[in-house]
């Protein structure tokens, strides 16, 4: 597979809370690949280190404080510590966020900002082109009269709108990789579809890879093909999207579908007819537990799982998982 | 209905103040007297054909003095705001920005807000000596803790906003940044400050001019008439009905246009947009 991005054993570290307090790890030993035109995604709980693995990416760690401790994040082939990342920002990487509400300047018109995303990679581009690039690309987003809206401030469009504006800042220069934190958490449902819809055709037209950062994995199931499962820091299980919903194998990962809400029938319920959840909370990343990360809160836990951490132990069909159930490829599911 | 008044208000401020602003620069061409030119034999008479304020002690022009006056005291109150919102965007950008320097810098600013500003002022002008320069200066360290503080809580808010994270994200560099996305959100508030700090400026360059503490006496301004003609209060009364009111009206209107200028440059707050 001709990988665009890949992770090797990533590890970052960021000052703890206090000052003080010893560093944490929010990341650590993070290892994955994204390949030409297609979309990984990403999933986990709030706090399992989904975002700041995106920040290490784009080189934006919270500063000060923030860094890489160990590990490689080879782009094109280059690796990114090397490179200039303000050039690389936005041309071949480039991100949207969680809330389109506010992450556009209220200041200028929607077209302005465009415009700045070329003009920070392209200072010599000429306005009346650069407006034509903008208006077609505001139409490719699906904005009715983009030539219009090219003037309108953000505060006059609506969510969705506004998402669609900010593919279109992502887009403009056709980066490579196109990282989605949450792209569709603060929208509604309906317009959440239409923008996934919408960078789905976008992402074969212009042949870019994705990373879905979600915590959602019914979004996961639809858009990704292939997806991670991280935890703690960690990923615990990686395989193509059909295969993972077919046979989730990680404890964690099966708590997390075994509480997904269906309408036909009881199977998120538990016996009294409440929402099945994983029990216990995930552990502060100041206290990790020493061995398997998720043991304290695992039904199928043993004493190895406590003293010792599992690696990933690859399975048939590009399935690997974290976890001693599956050590040496067998499996002792219970 | 509201609307309408507001309207109307700030119509009347902008134009008082282009009047004001008109008087002030052709002062010596629509004054029929010079501003220093004594008459004893016509002291103190009431507003008249010739005298349109009547005169003062010395029987000097009060039309005359009130409009060189208003030269004064607008470059006076210009000064000030020049010298305290430049200083003090400059420091609460710094202290925003940079944050190690942020505990000396703030904290320096919060002792001098601690002073009233008045008193502040008398301290500095009697370290510094009298003269325009130096009371300028001395107000406008006042009013620069004001600007100072607006703008380090501006800085600390729009630079965690999302749309600061975007730019970044899409490759803009951080000069870029600040002079593109942080400074012109913060324009509006600082076009208010600045209305304010004009409007009170003036009135405390009248309080230390009253005070004796300001443009030294030979200069007309509003303050220094309103000192000089205290003494003649029920024998004169124009003597401080003039520049009082000229003070009065510059600072209403100065208020009011800040008022307007903000809700005209806040894009959120405007009532219309062509074309959309």
């Amino acid at each position: 597979m001709n990988s665009l991005l890949s992770i090797e054993d990533l590890r970052v570290s960021i000052r703890g809370l206090f000052p003080g307090t010893d560093r944490i790890y929010p990341v650590d030993g993070v290892s994955l690949t994204v390949a030409s035109g297609e979309t990984l995604g990403l999933v986990g709980e709030s706090g399992c280190g989904k975002s700041m693995t995106s920040m290490a990416i784009m080189g934006l760690l919270p500063r000060p404080g923030g860094r890489v401790e160990r590990g490689r994040i080879v782009f094109r082939g280059q690796d990114l510590a090397g490179e200039d990342m303000l050039k690389i920002r936005g041309r071949d990487i480039s991100m949207i966020f969680q809330d389109p509400m506010t992450s556009l300047n209220p200041v200028y018109t929607v077209g302005e900002q465009i415009v700045e995303a070329i003009r920070a990679h392209e200072p010599g581009a000429s306005r009346g082109e650069t407006r034509a690039r903008v208006v077609s690309m505001l139409g490719k987003v699906g904005i009715p009269s983009p030539e219009k809206r090219f003037d309108a401030y953000p505060h006059l469009l609506s969510g969705g709108m506004r998402q669609r504006v900010m593919i279109a800042m992502a887009l403009i220069l056709h980066p490579g990789l196109l990282i989605a934190d949450e792209p569709t958490t603060a929208l509604d449902v309906t317009i959440q579809a239409q923008i996934l819809y919408l960078m789905a055709d976008l992402r074969r037209e212009m042949g870019m890879s994705v990373l879905l950062i979600t915590h959602n994995m019914g979004l996961v199931a639809e858009n990704a093909d292939r997806v991670a499962v991280m935890y703690a820091g960690r990923i615990v299980e990686q395989a193509p999207t059909s295969e993972l919903f077919r046979a989730p194998s990680h404890p964690y990962t099966r708590g997390l579908l075994d509480s997904i809400p269906r309408m036909t029938d009881q199977g998120a319920l538990d016996p009294d007819g409440r929402l099945n959840a994983i029990p216990g909370m995930v552990p502060p990343l100041y206290a990790l537990p020493g061995g398997c990360k998720f043991a304290p809160r695992c039904q199928s836990r043993t004493e190895r799982c406590d003293s010792e951490e599992p690696k990933l132990f690859g399975l048939a069909n590009g399935h690997s998982v974290r976890c001693w159930l599956f050590a040496d490829g067998g499996d002792r599911r219970v | 209905m509201r609307f309408l008044f507001r309207r109307w208000t700030a119509l009347l401020g902008f134009l008082f103040i282009a009047v004001l602003l008109i008087t002030a620069a052709a002062a010596p061409v629509i004054t029929p007297v010079s501003p220093q030119a004594m008459n004893p034999a016509e002291k103190l008479s009431p507003p008249s054909g010739l005298y349109r304020f009547g005169t003062d002690n010395f029987g000097r022009d009060v039309f005359s003095r009130v409009v060189h006056g208003a030269r004064t005291s607008l470059i006076g109150g210009g000064g000030v705001v020049l010298f305290a919102t430049a200083l003090g965007v400059l420091a609460g950008a710094a202290a925003g920005y940079f944050r190690r320097i942020e505990p000396y810098l703030m904290r320096l600013i919060d002792v001098m807000m601690a002073f009233p500003p008045l008193l502040l002022a008398l301290v500095l002008v009697s370290i510094l000596g009298r003269g325009m320069l130096n009371v300028v200066v001395a107000v406008g360290v006042t009013y620069l803790t004001r600007t100072a503080r607006v703008v380090y809580a501006l800085t600390l808010r729009i630079r965690e906003e999302p749309y600061i994270e975007a730019a970044v994200a899409g490759g803009v560099s951080q000069a870029a940044i600040i002079a593109r996305h942080v400074l012109p959100n913060m324009l509006s508030p600082i076009i208010v400050q600045a209305t304010f700090t004009f409007a009170f400026s003036l009135l405390d360059l009248a309080a230390l001019d009253f005070l004796g503490l300001g443009i030294p006496p030979a200069i007309p301004s509003w303050g220094n008439m309103l000192s000089e003609g205290r003494l003649y209060l029920t024998r004169a009364p124009w003597l401080l009905l003039f520049p009082g009111a000229c003070i009065v009206l510059t600072v209403l209107s100065f208020n009011i246009a800040g008022d307007a200028l903000r809700d005209r440059l806040d894009p959120r707050l405007s009532r219309s947009v062509e074309g959309v």
